[in-house]
């Protein structure tokens, strides 16, 4: 039995179902809204966005100079490309830019790509409705750091 | 239509405490690497939610024994075993190691489901049917009992829908509901991706050229997204139409975005609103039943020899 005393079993099944409601509504109701984990505003693709804008980038380039695209866990050791992009948009904002370059080179003198010989953390200006009608080239681009890859 | 109190056998409260805690402990196993090796050093920890009180991360070999304490935990409240004890550490070291993950100055939004209902089914009676060890509580409760928890279970499923559509009236506004802006985020989102080496969508850049497309994905994103609070008091039909509804939402999310809710597109999110319990006639489920069931019965005939 899980509770023995039917008061006691109505009392916590009201202070479960309060909490639970609570737990799910305050997030939001909150002023300014603040999301958390596991309690959460939900804010994802809410906020308006225009089709330009500024994308933090950590990219790698060969020998040629050409861009290399590098993978989640090579720029920010993990799997998850939203992790990866909010590092590098972390490092740029605190000005760690260049630590993370390095960290970068150093990841990639390790486990490759074999033919990205620098790296580049930079911020470029995308309009995305141009991309997909096939004109890829940035508006804008500003070069936040650049590093060797260690041989 | 309506069924503002809920009764329910405590085989369908059963089934969701297995799907839920059998998910967790599946779920922490595949994501290890994720959830224990953690490359802290490009990034800003800030402990949020279940680890709000801790300055620095902890180190990997805590995050490891933490996992393994989960795991084990899940697998035991799953099981219907010693419940009273495993499904608390196992909601506790869900939430713990979960939060830790995300404390690293990115919220991700695809695990608060999993964690929220860990937290919820250790405070309810959802051991007292299929349990491992076969044993049954010496009375059962009411099956008002029973609809009560899977109401609640129900509530903080629909909530977090509810809660993402006033996030986008709020900080969206009309514009959101033109389709333009999720439009510029299907856009920014995968081609964010392409740049960072991650999988896209095949499907957005052939999509994004065409604006009239994302206007009735904005409103039927919107429709199923405040429609969902009133699953906990509608009946089982429309609950299931809902289902339905919320599942390809979540399909057409991952065809789109690329984007991944496995708790969701798994329907295990949406068991507490269906009859959970029938999955035990399923052919697998029967199979495994009958494996578990021989086992126990061995292991009893050896004790009592």
């Amino acid at each position: 039995m899980w509770f023995r005393h039917r008061m006691a079993r109505g009392a916590w099944m009201t202070a479960v179902t309060v909490a639970a409601a609570v737990a799910m509504l305050l997030p939001p109701l909150r002023d300014p809204p603040r999301d958390s984990f596991p309690l959460s505003t939900y804010p994802m693709f809410s906020w308006v966005v225009e089709p330009v804008r500024w994308v933090d980038l950590a990219v790698g380039l060969d020998a040629a100079g050409a861009d290399v695209t590098l993978d989640p866990d090579v720029i920010g050791g993990t799997d998850e490309v939203i992790v990866a992009g909010s590092t590098v948009r972390q490092a740029v904002r605190n000005g760690r830019s260049d630590e993370l370059c390095r960290e970068i080179a150093e990841r990639v003198a390790d486990d490759g790509p074999s033919s990205v010989t620098a790296i580049e953390i930079r911020s470029d200006q995308i309009d995305a409705r141009r991309w997909y009608d096939g004109d890829r080239t940035p508006l804008d681009r500003a070069v936040r750091a650049s590093c060797e890859v260690p041989s | 239509m309506i069924s503002l109190r809920w009764s329910a056998p405590p085989e369908r409260l059963a089934a969701v405490r297995v799907v839920v805690f059998g998910w967790a402990a599946l779920y922490l196993t595949i994501r290890s690497p994720a959830v224990v090796d953690i490359d802290a050093s490009a990034r800003t920890f800030d402990g949020l939610g279940g680890v709000w009180w801790l300055d620095d991360p902890l180190s990997g070999s805590v995050l490891t024994l933490l996992l393994l304490v989960t795991v084990a935990a899940s697998v035991a409240a799953a099981s219907g075993l010693r419940y009273g004890l495993s499904a608390p550490v196992a909601a506790i070291g869900v939430t713990v190691l979960l939060s830790h993950r995300l404390s690293f100055g990115q919220v991700l939004h695809t695990e608060n489901l999993l964690v929220l209902h860990t937290l919820a089914l250790a405070c309810m009676p959802a051991a007292d049917a299929w349990r491992v060890d076969g044993r049954t509580p010496d009375r059962l409760e009411s099956e008002r009992v029973y609809g009560w928890a899977l109401q609640v279970l129900t509530a903080i499923t629909t909530l977090a829908y509810v809660v993402a559509a006033w996030a986008k009236i709020r900080n969206g506004g009309l514009d959101w509901m033109s389709g333009d802006v999720l439009r510029n985020h299907v856009a920014h989102d995968n081609l964010r991706k392409e740049l960072l080496g991650d999988p896209s969508s095949p499907v957005a850049p052939h999509l994004v050229p065409h604006p009239w497309v994302f206007a009735p994905m904005a409103w039927i994103s919107m429709v199923v997204e405040l429609a969902a609070p009133l699953m906990v008091v509608a009946g089982a039909r429309l609950r299931r139409w809902w289902v339905v509804s919320a599942w390809l939402f979540h399909a057409g999310v991952l065809v789109v975005m690329a984007i991944l809710f496995p708790y969701q597109l798994l329907l295990i999110a949406f068991v507490p609103m269906l009859h959970g319990e029938r999955i035990a006639e399923t052919a697998p489920v029967r199979w495994a039943r009958g494996r578990i069931e021989r086992v126990v019965s061995r292991r009893g005939r050896l004790r009592a020899r």
